[in-house]
């Protein structure tokens, strides 16, 4: 599914997808049990997906936005992020400075995914925690 | 498929044979997955933010442990 839709927005996607993107099919059971999850009409069917081939590969994270899939990723025990704890954790981490990570922050705010300005406000401010100078 | 088991107290059941009964839902699990999409759909934005305050948490207890 990712690879579809990176495919419509980048048209280069498929020639310089970096190499750490694996893409893993559903096994012939798994897809059954997935049709069967997104009939229940509780998740969108790419969300279905992800969780059903989370179950198998046993990530560290399961990452999504999506309010449904992370409470039910949550319900079947995995640790679930979605993109503003990324950026969070980028900066967090050190792979960003902090204007890389506040300019980040900036775009993301910037995007579909609703953020409140609460919200915004408390990560701008934990973005200022982590790069104070002790 | 997750299946969930649920312990209903009388009045709740009464009422979910009812509805099922009555033909509003064609049986009780439907009825309780509808309950559940729209208690989710309710607390869509307040979940969301719970979520992202959550997030950010663990952004933080990260960069206090990497220090």
């Amino acid at each position: 599914m990712v690879d579809i839709e990176m495919n419509e927005l980048h048209p280069l996607w498929r020639k310089h997808r970096p190499e750490w993107i694996t893409i893993e099919p559903l096994l012939p059971d798994e897809t059954k049990e997935a049709e069967s999850l997104f009939l229940s009409g509780l998740l969108d069917f790419a969300e279905t997906e992800a969780i059903i081939l989370a179950k198998r590969l046993k990530p560290e994270w399961f990452l999504t936005d999506d309010t449904e899939a992370r409470i039910f990723a949550s319900s079947l025990g995995m640790e679930v992020h979605g993109s503003l704890g990324i950026v969070l954790w980028t900066a967090a981490v050190g792979h960003l400075s902090y204007s890389e990570s506040k300019e980040a922050l900036d775009r993301l705010s910037k995007t579909s995914l609703w953020i409140s300005k609460d919200i915004l406000s408390e990560a701008q401010k934990a973005l200022k925690t982590m790069f104070k100078k002790n | 498929m997750k299946t969930i088991k649920v312990s209903l107290p009388e009045k709740l059941e009464m009422e979910l044979e009812n509805y099922a009964k009555g033909g509003w839902f064609t049986d009780e699990a439907e009825l309780v997955r509808t309950a559940l999409q729209e208690f989710i759909r309710h607390n869509k934005l307040k979940l969301m933010e719970q979520f992202m305050k959550e997030d950010i948490e663990w952004a933080l207890k990260v960069k206090a442990v990497t220090k």
